[in-house]
Formats: structure tokens, sequence, C-alpha cells
């Protein structure tokens, strides 16, 4: 038996929105092309920057106030990238009657459109799509979009529970109390050291903190909790290399139901997260499978000395 | 021997057949009195008029493995689509055991009403009253 620390843990979160379309109308006024910036109505809380929104013009016409870049997508809607992340764009130049862009929301509920994740937490100039002065106004649906999961960044601790509800069948003449097993449910918490900017790649927990308060559209997200990540090993007992890359984690929708912040001085500042489950919860692995030598008619080779099988040799280096 | 009596003790048979799965059942019993005061009397009297049983039972609605369902055989005196006759009476036997002993009340009702459904979270069950009819055929309580 490996021995394993909460070191080998992580967390992912896919943002997520299980709400619909919003709809509304983007004026000529509404868009600033010296800035590349514009907005539309929509209650404040309905977008956070780092978003990944589909925009839409419902009249059929095309997005004029939208720059010249298309992005490419597959036929199920993803984004098409790079092994480096980066989107994919079309030269071909011409609108289009929809796009999915990442958003950064300024204070005053400006909205920039970006082509990555990361210059959207920032809303810096880099990665930021041109928009055009338009001449009429453009009726739009603009609807959040699940995304790729990233790494949460600084999380202190998680704690997952599951439960089963039972429901009591014991009838007349039974001498031993009897119980049916009913639903499943789910909650957690989590505490992550506060942050606002991505820090690398991971997500800042202040984006939790962001969606209990997103009344518009739900406080939904996707998560993995990781149980063991990949490239991690046991502390000590027994492991071997191939099992370096493993990975087992709970999957499963989250609501945040409650978020706080403590401060206290010379103390690091800590967002804590409670959530529950919304349907299925699934603990999955990815390990990798135990090659053994094989007989011409796929039986097992037996060794002498015990009951255990013959194994292929494989590269050990993680 | 002393002894108080629960539900394990408790039996349903419905038609001389022990019902699977009963939750609860209850009985109730009546005497309507006639009132024989008369002018001068210093005190109400009375006489027995008639006697009234009724009660309820909960059964889950559950197969076995025979696929018996007594749930649901009760629920059919009620949903029919056949009507009622006057026949369709069932022989109760509301019953508490004490080890080989029976203590029972039997009587002849008809179901007078069912209620079953499913809620999230719950087994389903059936919900039935009877109103007895005649005398008791047995009371050994």
């Amino acid at each position: 038996m490996g021995v394993y620390l909460g070191n080998v843990g992580n967390v992912e979160l896919i943002r997520k929105s299980l709400e619909g379309v919003k709809e509304s109308i983007v004026n000529p006024s509404d868009v600033n092309a010296t800035r590349d910036r514009f907005s539309f109505d929509f209650d404040e809380g309905y977008l956070i920057s780092g978003d990944l929104v589909e925009i839409s013009t419902t009249d059929g016409t095309t997005l004029d106030f939208v720059g010249e870049d298309i992005r490419l997508t597959t036929q199920a809607g993803d984004l098409l990238t790079t092994q480096a992340g980066d989107v994919l764009i079309s030269n071909l130049q011409e609108s289009a009657t929809d796009g999915m862009f990442y958003v950064f929301v300024d204070d005053i509920g400006g909205v920039k459109l970006y082509d990555n994740f990361d210059d959207s937490l920032e809303g810096s100039t880099s990665g930021l799509v041109a928009l055009s002065a338009i001449t009429r106004d453009i009726p739009i649906s603009v609807e959040v979009k699940n995304r790729g999961g990233r790494l949460l960044g600084s999380v202190r601790e998680y704690e997952i529970n599951t439960s089963r509800e039972v429901v009591d069948i014991t009838a007349l003449s039974d001498q031993h109390r009897q119980q049916y097993s009913s639903l499943i449910s789910g909650s957690g918490r989590l505490s992550a050291e506060w942050d606002y900017l991505k820090e690398g790649d991971k997500e800042p927990v202040n984006y939790l903190m962001q969606l209990i308060l997103r009344t518009e559209i739900g406080s939904s997200f996707r998560a993995k909790f990781y149980v063991k990540y990949e490239n991690t090993s046991a502390a000590s007992g027994s492991f071997n290399a191939a099992q370096t890359n493993d990975q087992l984690w709970w999957e499963f929708d989250a609501i945040v139901t409650n978020s706080a912040v403590s401060f206290a001085p010379s103390e690091v500042i800590l967002g804590n997260i409670e959530f529950v489950a919304t349907g299925p919860i699934r603990l999955r692995a990815k390990t990798t499978p135990v090659e053994r030598l094989l007989q011409e008619d796929g039986s097992r080779v037996l060794l002498e000395q015990s009951s255990d099988s013959l194994l292929l040799e494989t590269d050990e280096s993680p | 021997m002393a002894k108080y009596y629960t539900g394990r003790d408790g039996r349903l048979l419905i038609d001389g057949l022990e019902q699977v799965k009963v939750t609860n059942w209850s009985l109730t019993g009546s005497l309507e009195v006639l009132e024989t005061t008369t002018l001068s009397d210093a005190q109400r009297s009375y006489t027995p008029g008639v006697q009234e049983f009724s009660g309820t039972a909960g059964l889950l609605y559950y197969n076995d493995a025979a696929n018996r369902n007594d749930a649901a055989t009760a629920l059919k005196k009620i949903f029919k689509t056949s009507g009622v006759a006057s026949t369709d009476t069932v022989d109760m036997r509301l019953r508490l055991v004490e080890g080989s002993t029976n203590h029972d009340v039997r009587l002849t009702a008809y179901i007078t009403s069912v209620t079953y459904g499913a809620s999230v979270g719950e087994v389903s069950s059936a919900q039935i009253s009877f109103q007895g009819t005649g005398a008791l055929t047995e009371a050994s309580l």
C-alpha cells in the first residue's frame, strides 16, 4: 500500500452556465472602436472576465462591430487551437453572423473581446479583438459557453462529501429495520489563498467568489477534484514509476452556496468556498494498464515462485 | 407472560392471505347509542344501537420474487373499469401475534378508498381505507 499526502491532489475548474441565452441590442453608440470596447444591456454579474461567450446576431445579419478575424471551430462549436493554446483564425476578410470570444468586463460594464483566456483576465492590449464602428442597431444573443478546464490556483485544502439517502421500508412483522437506497447527494468545501489575477495558467479563487453573486445565470461550475494528479508519487510505501501519471478524480457539476474571505493580521487571506453537487457524481480513474507477457493462446505466463504472471519490461522513467 | 405488542407482532390478512410489506394498520369500532331518557328522569339513559367498524392500512407498493403485489391487488378493488358490485367484499383479518397464539379481529369489509403515488426520495406505497359490513366474524383479542 502506498502512502499519499494531500499534495498529490488538485482542483480543476470548468466555467459553465446552466442557463440560457441573453438577448440584447447593440446600438451604434454602444461601440467604441477607438478603444475596442462595446456594451449591451446585461445585469451586473452576468459576465465575468475570462468567460467564453458565443455572440450571434438574431436577425441573420453579420456582427459588423466585430473585426474581420474569424475563429475556426469544430462542428460542435469548440474553438480550434494550436498545441500552445492559441486560437486558430481564418484570414478570410469578412464578417460572420456569430463568433466565440473571451470577454473582459470593466468597472462600468464595458466589454472587450479576446481570442485567449489569459489576456481576457488581464484586459491587456494583446489578444484584443479589434472592433469597428457600426451605423445600425444589431440584435444579438449572448451565451456563456462551457470551456476547457483550468487548475484552481493556490488551493490549501478541499473536502468532498457524498451521501446516499435511505428510505425506511420496514414492514409489520419485521424483526430488524430495513432500508432501501435512495438518492445520492454531494457537497464540499475548499479553501484557497485569495488572488484575483491569474497565476500562470491557473484560475484564481476570486472567480468562485464572483460566481455566487452571478444572479442572472446561476452559480454553477463543473469541477474535477483530483485525489491524485498526474506526475505525482506516493510519499512512501509501495509505488512504482508506472503509476506516476495515474490520475483519479471526482467529477461533477456544482453550485456555489457560500463564499467567505477570512482576514487576520499577518495571516494569508483565504477564500473559502462551499458548494453542493448537482447531477451525478463520478469517481473516475485514468491508470496505466499493466502489460503482461502472454502466450500464443492469450493466457498469462505464470511465475514459478508465485501466482503472479510475467510482466513486460517498460520504460520506468516518468 | 407480560408482553408489550409492537409492529413486529402485527399482521394483516386479506381474504386469508397474509399481506407482504404492510407498514401499518388500524381499526376503529364504534357504537351508536340511542337515547332513552324520559320525563322525570334525573340522568340521561341510552340503549345500544348499531355498531360500526372501519379502518386503514398502508402497504408498500412492492413486487415480490413471484411477481405478487398485494398493494396493487388492494388498489384494484377501487381502480377497476367494471364498477364495484355488492359481492366485492374482502375478508379482513387484523392480527397481533404472540408466539403461536393469534389475537385476531376479523370482519367483512368494503375497501372504500385507496391512495397511492410516487415522491422523490420516498418509497411508493398504497394507503387503503375499509368499511366493515355486518358483525365481526371473529374477535379473539
